[in-house]
């Protein structure tokens, strides 16, 4: 086999001179810058590998004038060389191909491992974002009930002062006795109320706080309407919505700190993204085990539907795209309800034994 | 690939240019905001990529020039023609911080250099500016070089310039070199580059060595730098005022804490 390479000894260029090599089954032989041949017989060369990122083979040997060594950097040369050794060489060539490919190996391994470290908060983000609703929700069975309270406690203090509560009318009766139905056997202890407000809307508060607006209550034309809103109101007391909320808020903000460096910018904006997403998911759970609660009441749904209805054409028009919305668009909630209680089959009904016109009229 | 012969001459002795003389139509690349001054009769042009091979693909142009701004080089390189028809015409490079300009013949070195990034001046027109990406993930950490170097190949005269006093060095077969980390400037790719543990923690924590050595083992030549541009860019924030610095030269790690405080301020006092 021949070759020309960079090749290093005394006498010749300390940078190396590119001479013709040539290497039978017995000898390496050089044609050196005066055209002189030498020969030496490969028992005394030694194999090694070194240069640049281990890509160079070297040969070589001593004599009396020196060290000498030939240097092989061409990968085809080698490989060829590594198929058809000489002999004398064959041990130590394939050693030199496995060291080459050990520091391949290593290479890769090595920055495959660097790449990791660097993509695991990356990766660990997209595994809780995954997860999100499993990890919130053994988060939030971790708080006592007791601090729940207390939390919902305090934001009903704040909230208080901005409302103008109704008090000792029909309207107290009915939302009091509706809901006593549908939390029968909960371990928090309810409390509801009534405030002078005409949007349609009620909301709740952790530990057990309903608010119904009277807008509500006139809105709807049967008590099982105001039951449908109650049942989702209380699951979303039940499920313990607004916790899993805030640890699933802090938990995004930590991971995406973790990952951005600091929650700014494009990080902040992605994590409301996400809170807004969650809070879409607590609505639609919501709506799903409201459903559920109606059954074992024996509470018609139909109400639930009709109420949603109503609150789609309230607020015809005036809906955010639904990624920035916090509740899901009303015609999915209306379809996805309709699909569930046809699922469910009919139950039998007992109509709440409620007079609705005198209810309306006591909040009027 | 026609490389261009060009001849040269360096002026000064720690900041220094190289000026280098053009035939009629030789042409010289250079390093974006690299040119002194140039005579008249040549023209000055902007290319993308390193003009080693004029017929590149659009794609391949944008992927040296992608491999050259990894290398901390401008997207663009300058070519300076000498477009006249007779007689020589002369452009200058000017080294952009102290240190010293060496001229490689790549020939001489087997075609191939590898040099610290950043580290190019200018070359004669057809020498390639590539990359040599470090695969040895210990001498990327702690090498001082980091994983991209840079990889000059051709048949022509490149200069690359870095700080301080610039050391060539041949080592024998076999021969090996333990050098401070960060003082390589380039090599040939015959040259093994490793790292070694200084050996002692005592030596690792306080002979101001740092924890490895780069190691160099031959066959082949090597270029050493005397001060690193980091090195001596910390010496003058941390003797900078304005900056917040306030170093005694040769500094002990206790001598660095004392004077940072308020006792080092009053028994350090030189103003």
């Amino acid at each position: 086999m021949q070759f020309t390479s960079l090749v290093y000894g005394p006498g010749l260029p300390p940078s190396g001179s590119r001479l013709a090599v040539r290497l039978d089954s017995f000898h390496l032989t050089l044609t050196l810058p005066d055209n002189r041949p030498l020969s030496v017989p490969l028992t005394q060369v030694q194999v090694a590998v070194g240069g640049f990122n281990d890509t160079v083979w070297r040969f070589e040997w001593s004599d009396a004038q020196g060290r000498w060594a030939v240097t092989l950097e061409d990968a085809a040369t080698q490989n060829a060389l590594l198929a058809q050794p000489p002999a004398a060489l064959a041990q130590a060539l394939s050693a030199a191909g496995r060291k080459q490919s050990r520091t391949r190996t290593r290479a890769r391994l090595g920055f495959g491992a660097l790449g990791l470290w660097f993509a695991l908060p990356a990766l660990l983000l997209i595994a809780l974002l995954w997860n999100a609703s499993s990890i919130t929700g053994w988060v939030a069975s971790k708080v006592p009930i007791k601090t729940e309270q207390k939390l919902g406690e305090m934001v009903w203090k704040a909230q208080k002062a901005q409302l103008r509560l109704v008090e000792n009318t029909a309207a107290n009766e009915a939302v009091a006795s509706i809901g006593a139905k549908l939390t029968q056997g909960s371990r928090y202890s309810y409390r509801w109320f009534v405030a002078r407000d005409n949007s349609i809307n009620a909301f709740a508060m952790p530990g057990g706080t309903v608010v119904v607006h009277t807008g509500l209550i006139e809105a709807a034309k049967t008590p099982e309407e105001l039951a449908g809103v109650l049942a989702h109101e209380v699951q979303h007391i039940e499920q313990r919505h607004s916790l899993r909320a805030m640890a699933q808020s802090l938990g995004t903000m930590a991971a995406l700190g973790m990952v951005f460096g600091d929650v700014s910018g494009i990080a902040q904006i992605a994590a409301s993204l996400s809170q807004l997403s969650y809070s879409r998911d607590a609505e639609r759970d919501a709506d799903a085990r409201g459903l559920a609660v109606l059954k074992a009441a024996a509470i018609d749904p139909q109400g639930m539907v009709r109420m949603f209805e109503t609150l789609g054409k309230e607020s015809e028009g005036l809906n955010p795209p639904a990624m920035l919305s916090s509740h899901p668009a009303t015609a999915e909630r209306i379809a996805r309800l309709k699909t569930a209680i046809a699922e469910a089959g009919s139950w039998p009904v007992q109509p709440l034994a409620i007079d609705w016109a005198a209810v309306q009229a006591s909040v009027r | 690939m026609a490389m261009d012969v060009i001849d040269y001459k360096l002026y000064g002795e720690d900041m220094q240019f190289v000026e280098i003389e053009l035939d009629p139509g030789e042409a010289a690349i250079g390093e974006a905001g690299a040119m002194m001054f140039m005579e008249d009769g040549i023209a000055m042009d902007t290319i993308f990529g390193d003009g080693s091979m004029a017929q590149k693909s659009v794609w391949g142009k944008l992927l040296g020039a992608g491999k050259r701004l990894v290398t901390g080089e401008g997207l663009f390189t300058t070519v300076f023609t000498h477009q006249g028809t007779s007689g020589k015409r002369k452009v200058a490079f000017a080294a952009p911080y102290p240190g010293t300009i060496v001229p490689v013949n790549l020939p001489d070195v087997g075609g191939t250099l590898i040099c610290q990034k950043d580290s190019f001046l200018c070359a004669a027109k057809g020498v390639a500016l590539g990359i040599a990406f470090q695969r040895k993930l210990g001498v990327g950490l702690f090498g001082g070089e980091g994983f991209i170097m840079q990889k000059l190949e051709g048949d022509g005269l490149a200069f690359v310039h870095a700080g301080g006093t610039l050391y060539k060095r041949d080592l024998a077969p076999g021969e090996t070199l333990r050098v401070d980390t960060g003082c390589i400037v380039a090599m040939q790719t015959s040259v093994s580059f490793d790292i070694q543990y200084v050996g002692k923690l005592k030596s690792a924590l306080f002979s101001g060595e740092g924890l490895f050595y780069a190691v160099l083992q031959g066959p082949g030549t090597v270029w050493l730098q005397s001060l690193p541009l980091s090195r001596m860019a910390n010496r003058i924030v941390m003797a900078a005022p304005a900056l917040g610095g306030r170093s005694q030269d040769q500094g002990s790690l206790l001598g660095g804490l004392a004077t940072g405080g308020l006792l080092g301020g009053m028994l350090g006092g030189d103003e």
